[in-house]
């Protein structure tokens, strides 16, 4: 058996309003392996969220649906699961920590009840008092001190810091293959960051779980990841190891989007920028979605979407003007 | 004039902790800016760091006379900026203007952005102007528009229609309006997509070097602060604990917060060696914060000293100023 946990293929999701069809997602593909961490990287907009909410089957109500693709689970595809068996997969064997910890805790229960419940589905049949020696355990693991006093407080009684790794303590509480991590550490502070950063890895080498990490931050990237997959439009436009991507990005977008970030070596002096905005997911182009912004452009890029490059060792880009390796 | 555009000299904020409504009692005070100097050139930024509770924010209030010190004071132009009342408090207002974080706050939705920068205009223009010239009004406002890359036809457009890149350009045209000398920018570019960040930090140079405005830079991006500011402050729970020109700051970092800070920026290119701190615990509470060094609960090089006696901040090199005893015999 291979140790690919979680394929996606060809996955489209978008959104029906009465105004037309916003293609959010749009032909996303991608897989991650036992214990590795894919960084999905893009700007606002581009459908990074919304890839992971419909891995997640968790789609915002309000037209929002899944038409094309395959999420293959532990080779098995989830986006034919009935609801009651998507609630069983979820949590267990898919997790997911939101970037905001205040929204993701219930304000009036404590944070024990919160991972009693989360628990109490997954071991059935438990006593009561063995599923709190399990909680305090579960905050243990991610390093809250004192967690006996900590888990009977309410989340107001705490520190973003450390309400997100409550959150990181139900989301790996039923061990699941893979997390799904969104932005979690946008929201903290930088040092506080680091810490939740390491943690996560110290959890992943423990247990071995896939970690698909949404940010739009490549010092985080850098920091945690594998593989980096950059989206632009709603489409994943360059995927390949981190270090391949920082030294020698292949694809315009990528490469802009890199140069754009201020560095803390080298000289202080002005940064690239990309001008532009990206292109209405209403009214998608038929060619590359980057074209209208991009230097290198001809006439093919406008013609039709260039396809998928293969540039090195698992190193793929979505553009014309790239040589294969 | 010769000495420094803005100075501000041991201010203190101490807000008081209090309980219970009709008969309140003062429980403590949060000591949220303790002792804090610096000055500020003309046409010179200033980049102040530090993680959320240190007192960057209170301190930029204070500077933009939205809150009285409890001890020290502030100058602008040698001149002291507590106590300014009507006209001479709205020409303060005119010389230092703001841009905040959140460019979907700051501006009024039902207002179209044309007249949000007029209003600007007419509330800190001097008597004269104010008499009413429409046409010098909307020359000025295309002015503005077209100083911060927008088209002047954008004027007539609500700020739903603007993405939040372009809607910081409205908020920054707003504040160059009256002319400022001053701007503080309380992290202005982190509600901002990367590639946006990057062209509005072009701007803001731009317009540094156009009109010799200064900037107080709010900002807890370390990269951000590198590539803007002149100088650099970093405050931890309400005290300056290391400030030096950026660039001097950047080669050689002497206090083990700021080290700290430098470990926590996640640089995107793997493989430097440089020494790791990583700090453990958080954050104490500036209602009791420690004795002595307030980052001896967390700092690595803690010293038997360092909870009883408080660092003086003193010079380390030319301009290089630390708060810490592992420097007291430097």
């Amino acid at each position: 058996m291979s140790d690919t946990v979680l394929e996606v293929r060809d996955l489209h999701t978008h959104f029906f309003l009465r105004r037309g069809v916003v293609k959010a997602v749009d032909g996303v593909s991608f897989s991650l392996k036992r214990g590795e961490v894919l960084g999905l990287v893009g700007e606002s907009g581009c459908g990074k969220s919304l890839t992971a909410l419909s891995l997640m089957r968790l789609l915002p109500k309000g037209g929002a649906r899944t038409i094309k693709g395959e999420v293959l689970l532990g080779g098995e595809n989830i986006l034919q699961r009935t609801p009651s068996e998507m609630r069983e997969i979820r949590g267990r064997r898919i997790s997911m920590v939101l970037q905001d910890p205040q929204t993701s805790l219930n304000p009036v229960f404590s944070v024990g009840d919160q991972l009693r419940e989360a628990l109490e589905r997954r071991r059935k049949g438990a006593s009561l008092s063995e599923i709190m020696k399990e909680a305090v355990a579960a905050l243990r693991r991610v390093e809250i001190a004192a967690p006996e006093q900590r888990i009977g407080q309410y989340p107001h009684q705490m520190s973003g810091g450390m309400k997100q790794r409550v959150v990181g303590a139900i989301a790996i509480s039923g061990e699941p293959e893979v997390l799904i991590a969104d932005e979690p550490t946008t929201a903290l502070d930088v040092t506080i960051q680091l810490q939740y950063l390491k943690l996560l890895k110290r959890l992943q080498a423990e247990n071995g779980m896939a970690i698909l990490f949404i940010t739009h931050d490549f010092g985080v990237v850098g920091r945690m990841c594998d593989r980096v997959a950059v989206m632009y439009a709603g489409r994943i436009v360059e995927c390949g190891p981190v270090k391949q991507i920082f030294e020698a990005p292949q694809h315009p977008y990528t490469r802009a989007l890199i140069a754009s970030v201020p560095k803390m070596t080298g000289p202080a002096g002005r940064l690239t920028t990309i001008e532009g905005q990206p292109p209405s997911l209403m009214d998608l182009p038929v060619g590359c979605r980057f074209a209208s912004r991009c230097a290198l452009v001809e006439q093919r890029c406008l013609d039709a979407y260039p396809c998928s490059v293969r540039v090195g060792e698992e190193h793929t880009a979505d553009c014309w003007k790239v040589s294969p390796s | 004039m010769s000495g420094p555009l803005l100075r501000v000299e041991g201010v203190k904020k101490h807000f008081a902790f209090t309980k219970g409504i009709l008969f309140s009692r003062t429980l403590g005070h949060i000591k949220a800016v303790d002792d804090v100097s610096f000055d500020i050139k003309a046409g010179e930024t200033l980049g102040l760091v530090g993680e959320s509770g240190c007192g960057k924010t209170t301190t930029s209030r204070m500077i933009l006379n939205l809150e009285e010190p409890t001890e020290g004071r502030i100058l602008l132009e040698d001149q002291p900026i507590q106590g300014l009342q009507g006209e001479a408090l709205r020409a303060y207002r005119a010389k230092v203007q703001a841009v905040f974080q959140d460019p979907w706050s700051s501006l009024n939705p039902r207002m179209k952005v044309g007249r949000t920068i007029a209003e600007s205009l007419i509330v800190n223009a001097s008597r004269d102007r104010k008499s009413g010239d429409q046409a010098k009004i909307a020359a000025r406002v295309r002015e503005l528009l077209l100083q911060v890359g927008l088209r002047p036809e954008q004027a007539e457009q609500y700020p739903h229609e603007f993405s939040g890149g372009q809607r910081q350009r409205v908020a920054l045209a707003a504040a160059l309006a009256s002319r400022p000398k001053l701007i503080v920018l309380d992290e202005p570019v982190s509600a901002l997509d990367v590639s946006i960040r990057a062209q509005m930090m072009n701007l803001l140079k731009d317009i540094q070097a156009q009109d010799n405005v200064a900037y107080l830079l709010v900002a807890h991006d370390l990269a951000t602060v590198r590539h803007m500011a002149n100088h650099t402050v970093v405050m931890y729970l309400g005290k300056i604990v290391e400030k030096a020109p950026t660039e001097q700051l950047f080669a050689d970092v002497r206090h083990p917060y700021t080290k700290a800070l430098f470990s926590a920026v996640l640089v995107a290119w793997p493989g430097r060696s440089e020494e790791e701190i990583e700090l453990r615990g958080e954050v104490p509470s500036p209602l009791n914060p420690p004795s002595g060094c307030r980052f001896h609960t967390r700092c690595p090089y803690v010293m038997q000293r360092c909870s009883q006696q408080e660092p003086l901040l003193r010079e380390v090199s030319p301009g290089h100023a630390v708060a810490c005893h592992l420097f007291d015999n430097a």
